[in-house]
């Protein structure tokens, strides 16, 4: 078997695994059910519907679908090693780095195929609330919008694989959480510790900007209900800014699986 | 089969008991005036991040339902203007909520507080119309301030997406400074663009009062017209021979009218305040208004 082959079938046995976790059907008719009421809300408003069924919809999207990233993702790794039921596989002719590519690769698959399924029900929603028939916002931002928080996810699911490789899951699922939510304060961050007059506070809010996922920037909500234009090349070099953060978090997770020492 | 009765009956009880104490707390939430303590608005959209427009979604639903409270509105909506710098310091581009905000702080009669979050909308959405012309009538209605009610109706003239007839009516109002068919053109306009059944009934009652405003006007000169011909008051408003007042009487709002033949008085039992007509002094000048960036949100 060669890697590309072992790698596909790694990933197609760890979405199946995945997509009969329980939590994740509490999950996905948890954001189903935000978007539903989304809808109700809007009904209780003053003007404007559709602002309140994008922007509940999208942000249920995007809290269930950073839910479903995490818990998937810690449990990738640190509980294939727990159960013991990664030893059999990694006794095969896979290198490590496949199995954690390949872990990876399921989780987020299987978070991409349910934020697809809650999308669909968003977009049937704010069609449905549209003006006269037409979809409120132009198709090329509103999938610009998606696909900026598809990176984010797909980072996050990284990060909770990362941890995964090297902790227990509740660890990873500490670890995760912090950074999930540390990166969408990054730029306040550097704001704050760079107002010091001490250097090495300056330094290390420096260090904390770079270092942190910057998830503020993958997120294209506020201007998609704004009207103003997202798909451009701004959005184009964050997604490419979250792509690469992606692939340094993949290779600092396969180097670290590939140095452990597995009892 | 003891125990399944023993465990119904603690169901019932207290399935009885929760429905008795949510009845008593949603009472209490119905017969508050205020909307309770709110966050400190920049620690909050500091703390939301970027989900800051969501945040400020729940609360401007949060303000619907509180303007909304019987006891709140009895109360004069007292946390009306904390409500409304919550979600417009949470999304300062929600153009929709400082229109809203404006119109019901004018409709509560604080004047100063709705130009100041009118005014804060103008500098945050420059594209939206609704807000200098919102503005404007709050300067030509309550105001009396006719000449700035003309330039913020000029500005808005020149937004994208108003009215073919702004221009016009802004012209309008610096040429008559303030007449009643301009008061009721103003209103039409507002009445056309809000769909929102509250804001709009408080416009056609403020419509209602121009009109009746301006049929007590024209009854109290004819009725001098016929007095000074006659020699007397007319006995009955039908008398005046007027088209326009005949017509008027028999409609909902023509019914409220009473005429005293004794005095020559006419007043109506629905305008409690007759409205006072202003006259400036002076012509106002026109001045020249800078065009303003076209970023327009969404209706």
């Amino acid at each position: 078997m060669n890697t590309t082959s072992a790698l596909f079938a790694l990933a197609r046995v760890a979405l199946v695994e995945a997509l009969r976790e329980r939590i994740l059907y509490g999950l996905l008719a948890f954001a189903i059910g935000l978007i539903l009421l989304s809808a109700v809300l809007s009904n209780v408003t003053l003007g404007w519907p559709v602002r309140i069924v994008t922007d509940l919809s999208l942000s249920a999207i995007s809290l269930g679908g950073a839910a479903m990233a995490i818990l998937l993702g810690v449990r990738s790794v640190a509980s294939e090693i727990e159960r013991r039921v990664a030893y059999p596989v990694l006794a095969r002719p896979i290198a490590r780095w496949t199995y954690v590519l390949g872990r990876y690769l399921g989780v987020v698959g299987t978070v991409f195929i349910n934020v697809l399924l809650m999308a669909l029900a968003a977009t049937i929603m704010i069609a449905a609330y549209s003006h006269e028939g037409f979809f409120q916002y132009a198709v090329s931002d509103y999938l610009a919008t998606l696909g900026l928080m598809l990176v984010r996810l797909a980072i996050l699911a990284g990060l909770a694989v990362l941890f995964s490789t090297f902790t227990s899951s509740t660890v990873a699922f500490i670890a995760s959480t912090g950074l999930g939510i540390a990166g969408h304060f990054t730029a306040d961050l550097r704001h704050f510790l760079g107002k010091s007059e001490f250097w090495l506070t300056r330094t290390v809010g420096e260090a904390l900007y770079w270092a942190l996922p910057d998830l503020a920037t993958l997120e294209a909500l506020p201007r998609l209900i704004h009207g103003e234009p997202i798909l451009n090349t701004q959005a184009i070099v964050a997604a490419a800014y979250g792509l690469f953060y992606l692939g340094v978090v993949l290779v600092l997770a396969c180097w670290r699986f590939e140095g452990r020492d597995l009892p | 089969m003891r125990s399944r009765w023993v465990y119904a009956l603690l169901l019932v009880v207290l399935a009885m008991g929760t429905h008795f104490l949510h009845r008593q707390a949603v009472v209490g939430v119905a017969e508050r005036e205020t909307a309770g303590p709110l966050p400190n608005a920049r620690v909050l959209r500091f703390l939301t991040s970027s989900h800051h427009t969501s945040a400020a979604d729940l609360y401007w639903l949060e303000l619907v339902q509180y303007v909304g409270t019987e006891a709140a509105l009895r109360a004069g909506w007292p946390d009306l203007e904390a409500l409304a710098d919550l979600v417009v310091t949470l999304d300062p581009k929600y153009g929709y909520a400082y229109q809203a905000s404006g119109i019901l702080l004018s409709t509560a009669g604080r004047i100063d507080a709705s130009n100041e979050i009118l005014e804060r909308g103008m500098a945050n959405v420059p594209g939206r119309w609704q807000l200098p012309f919102y503005a404007g009538f709050n300067r030509w209605y309550h105001q009396r301030q006719f000449r700035e009610a003309g330039e913020l109706l000029l500005r808005a003239s020149r937004l994208p997406g108003r009215p073919d007839w702004l221009a016009a009516l802004a012209s309008r109002l610096f040429a008559s400074s303030g007449s009643i068919d301009d008061g009721i053109a103003l209103l039409d306009l507002m009445i056309a663009n809000t769909e929102d059944p509250l804001l709009r009934d408080d416009f056609i009652r403020r419509r209602e009062d121009l009109v009746l405003e301006k049929m007590l006007r024209r009854i109290e000169d004819r009725a001098a017209a016929f007095r000074a011909a006659h020699g007397r008051w007319p006995q009955r408003l039908e008398e005046l021979g007027d088209r326009e007042i005949r017509a008027f009487l028999p409609t909902p709002l023509g019914q409220t009218l009473r005429w005293n033949p004794e005095t020559g008085e006419v007043r109506s039992l629905y305008l409690q305040d007759r409205l006072v007509l202003y006259e400036p002094k002076e012509e106002p000048e026109i001045r020249e208004v800078p065009p303003t960036a076209s970023t327009e949100e969404s209706p």
